[in-house]
């Protein structure tokens, strides 16, 4: 699962590397935040990692966490509060994204929040995508085969809602290619028709969804009359 | 008296911003990032942040993590994570890293590194 460097011909790979007593409570928690960052390494691709490396990269992990808390908190107090809110938490990811810039950095908050590069950029990455409400539900009907992009991209369901869990792991790989073709829009809508009550997938452990269910039926879930 | 009409075409956009980012807010619910709450809740804290949630943070740690690794060249068919790589991904970050190279302890030390540019 997690190894220090795999080209070492060891037997076999030690299941957690870290077996020394941590010392302190920082300690600790950086090893439990080096193993998470070690699982993202993998997912992302990395089959192994120098341990150096990874040691680094956990180190600016925590330290991306802090500075996001810590820029975060400052917003809060620079508007007289104590508790951080969303936009509190925008703002500060505003200000660490700025130093690679993104775009609508140069009028930074002179328009909406909400309409930040660095959300969007987010909402990218977790693979969801928006679909107004406005427009209606267009039954498409979905090819299995990975080479079947079809006109300008558009791919197709069939039975959405019945086979709702093995789609949802097939469904990645057709999400991600949509997401990279910018030509698609209307997708049908999928991110509210999702019944993941209880269902736990493989790698992928769902939380039992109850705190949405009481959010509305199942037409509306996620959708919030203001 | 603030009549303002030329708000009412923004407030549709932003009011379609709006709408995706609460349900994008409400599926991140969902979404279970790699690193545990937990280790989120402990270094916010330790930052002196406060909030009842935080859902955002770990994605947000998590999708700088994952665009910092996106960025590593790719040198052979298995992907290891190297300083190198690393530290030259970094630098667009702004984060400079700089590793030594080798340990002075025999003459012949850092001569393969000396002759291959970092």
């Amino acid at each position: 699962m997690i190894g220090t460097s795999l080209r070492q011909k060891q037997q076999p790979p030690p299941l957690d590397v870290v077996t020394p007593i941590s010392e302190s409570e920082s300690e600790f928690s950086f090893t439990i935040a080096r193993v998470a960052v070690a699982q993202i390494c993998q997912s992302v691709g990395f089959k192994g990692a120098q341990s150096s490396a990874l040691e680094a990269l956990t180190d600016i992990t925590t330290r991306y966490l802090e500075a996001i808390a810590k820029l975060g908190a400052a917003a809060s107090n620079s508007n007289r509060r104590t508790q951080s809110n969303l936009p509190d938490i925008i703002v500060a990811l505003e200000d660490l994204a700025s130093v690679q810039g993104f775009p609508g950095s140069s009028d930074l908050r002179s328009h909406s929040l909400w309409a930040s590069a660095v959300i969007k950029d987010l909402m990218k990455l977790v693979n969801w995508r928006h679909v107004p409400s406005w427009l209606p539900p267009v039954p498409v009907v979905e090819e299995k085969d990975k080479e079947a992009e079809g006109k300008k991209g558009e791919v197709k369901w069939e039975c959405w809602e019945e086979r709702e869990e093995e789609k949802w792991e097939c469904g990645r790989e057709t999400v991600e290619r949509e997401c990279n073709n910018e030509n698609f829009q209307v997708s049908g809508k999928r991110g509210k028709v999702r019944f993941r009550m209880g269902v736990a997938l493989d790698n992928q452990v769902a939380r039992v969804g109850n705190l949405r269910v009481k959010g509305g039926a199942a037409a509306g879930i996620g959708k919030r009359v203001w | 008296m603030n009549g303002q009409p030329s708000q009412q075409q923004p407030k549709d956009g932003r009011h379609d911003d709006d709408a995706a980012l609460t349900e994008f807010l409400a599926s991140l619910m969902d979404y279970t990032p790699t690193i545990p709450d937990e280790l989120v809740e402990h270094y916010l804290a330790k930052s002196g942040f406060q909030c009842p949630d935080v859902r955002l943070q770990c994605k947000a740690r998590q999708s700088a993590v994952i665009k910092d690794k996106r960025d590593k060249q790719q040198k052979d068919k298995r992907l290891i994570l190297t300083m190198e790589d690393l530290s030259k991904a970094l630098r667009e970050y702004g984060v400079n890293v700089k590793h030594q190279e080798y340990f002075a302890d025999s003459p012949s030390a850092g001569l393969d590194a000396a002759s291959r540019e970092e």
